[in-house]
């Protein structure tokens, strides 16, 4: 079969399962992911001494360490396959199908990196953007809500658009666990048609793409957030 | 009435404020002056407990805490209500406009209405001479501006007490002018105001009373006049190391 006829008739597919799996499985990850993230950073840098808040950073520090230590496959088939296994008088606890398994895998592996992100961000605002916000009278909360996480933000958006760049790249892990996503369907196609440098190279070019799409996401929201500074680099 | 007794703290490197008893009349400006390193900054930023002192007895109208014991945040809150701050490096708020600056504490802590607060904001502008700037990023103006916005944004939220550190020290002399005469329209109103500064011939122009602090002790305090005109050799050698000589070179 020639080239073209082999293209034409596998893209279609690819791209459905780009549609239906691989941007929900990288957007709802993210979202979730992003939102771990800012809550494990504040867990991270609070100063309370009350023994619940340091038993809360202790298991936050744990769950990091443990998540930015091992391969995201080994999560991924820890999660599916692995904690079905886990039973309390013979019913298991988590019957997961392979999208939440995938969604709990992904969203926690891009908090654990992303929290990184943001508690450095966070650290990178000056002390006296605290002292200001505490002198007009705001409390904790209201100066980290209204001063410092707006600030934080604009530093952590380049390492976290790394973030999601990777993820939208790691979901095609997710045809390990039997989630018929974009990578899967390229396998499918490459055995079909005896021609696996066309397959894979199509879903490379379309990973890319989605790639290259949050690249320019990333500079219309860079330009966005750099609106008050002046960062011109020339001298 | 604002008044600090038997003031302790220790920074553990021979720095601190030492047993440190000063009273700020209301209405009136104090000017705190002493050497770089003499604790004046720290004096006056325990006052809003961006320092917090080992022991001492603070009093403040119906506010009277012991030191000595943790404060709870409302207490803490309760005196920072009643105080505004201007920092020698302006801090303002990078993230908002010169507006958003002036009207979030107006809009957020006191819960003044959007349109209130606006109103207010752009009334002070025009009486610092930056009515024009209401909508800039404060990246986009000098450092005499921004200072004046940050007095603006103090003002704005009509404390008690408006303490300044060192308000002009990062200024050149002409940015410093512009500074210095807002902060004396201030003080022609009457306003509460504690002041630290090296600039000699303000303090003696704008004070009702100095405070001279060395190595964390109040060497003097009281009266301007007695201190410029009839100085102790310790005051008369500070004073006199302040003013440049050529020929003394």
């Amino acid at each position: 079969m020639d080239t073209w006829t082999i293209i034409t008739k596998s893209l279609p597919p690819m791209l459905a399962a780009m549609v239906k799996y691989t941007i929900p499985l990288t957007l709802i990850s993210f979202a979730i992911g992003l939102i771990i993230a800012v809550l494990a950073a504040l867990v991270r840098i609070s100063e309370s001494q009350q023994p619940f808040m340091k038993a809360l950073k202790g298991i936050v520090w744990f769950y990091v360490w443990i998540f930015r230590g091992t391969p995201l496959l080994v999560q991924l088939f820890i999660v599916f396959f692995g904690l079905p296994m886990l039973k309390v008088s013979g019913h298991p606890i988590f019957e997961l199908n392979a999208w939440s398994a995938g969604i709990i895998t992904f969203s926690l592996n891009t908090g654990a990196y992303a929290s990184e992100t943001v508690r450095g961000a966070i650290s990178s605002i000056p002390r006296p953007q605290w002292e200001a916000a505490y002198a007009l009278g705001m409390t904790r909360g209201m100066v980290l809500r209204r001063i410092i996480l707006p600030q934080a933000a604009r530093v952590s958006l380049p390492p976290l658009s790394n973030s999601f760049i990777s993820l939208v790249k790691d979901t095609s892990l997710a045809s390990g666990i039997t989630i018929i996503e974009m990578f899967q369907v390229s396998q499918q196609f490459a055995a079909l048609y005896y021609n696996p440098l066309l397959s894979y190279s199509l879903v490379a070019f379309l990973y890319l793409m989605l790639s290259s799409i949050l690249n320019i996401l990333q500079i219309y929201l860079e330009k966005w957030t750099s609106r008050y500074v002046q960062t011109s680099q020339e001298f | 009435m604002l008044k600090l007794t038997h003031i302790n703290k220790d920074f553990g490197n021979g720095h601190g404020l030492h047993d440190v008893s000063v009273d700020f009349p209301a209405n009136k400006t104090t000017v705190i002056v002493g050497p770089s390193g003499s604790g004046k900054t720290t004096l006056l930023r325990t006052i809003d407990f961006l320092e917090l002192p080992d022991a001492g007895q603070y009093d403040f109208d119906d506010l009277h805490y012991d030191l000595s014991q943790p404060l709870t945040k409302q207490e803490v809150l309760a005196a920072r209500k009643k105080l505004g701050i201007v920092f020698q490096g302006y801090n303002l708020f990078p993230h908002l406009s010169v507006l958003a600056n002036i009207t979030e504490g107006p809009i957020h802590v006191l819960k003044q209405s959007k349109q209130d607060a606006e109103k207010n904001a752009h009334y002070l502008l025009d009486k610092v001479g930056l009515g024009d700037k209401a909508n800039v990023y404060p990246d986009q103006l000098s450092g005499g501006q921004q200072q004046r916005i940050a007095i603006v944004r103090m003002v704005a939220m009509n404390p008690e007490y408006m303490l300044f550190d060192e308000p002009t020290s990062a200024l050149d002399p002409e940015l410093e002018v512009e500074v210095l005469k807002v902060i004396l329209e201030l003080a022609k109103m009457e306003d509460s105001i504690v002041i630290v500064t090296h600039n000699m011939d303000f303090a003696r122009g704008v004070a009702d009373k100095i405070v001279f602090v060395e190595d964390g002790k109040i060497e003097y305090q009281g009266d301007p006049k007695t201190f410029f005109e009839q100085p102790t050799p310790r005051i008369q050698a500070f004073l006199a190391a302040g003013t440049f000589d050529p020929k003394e070179v």
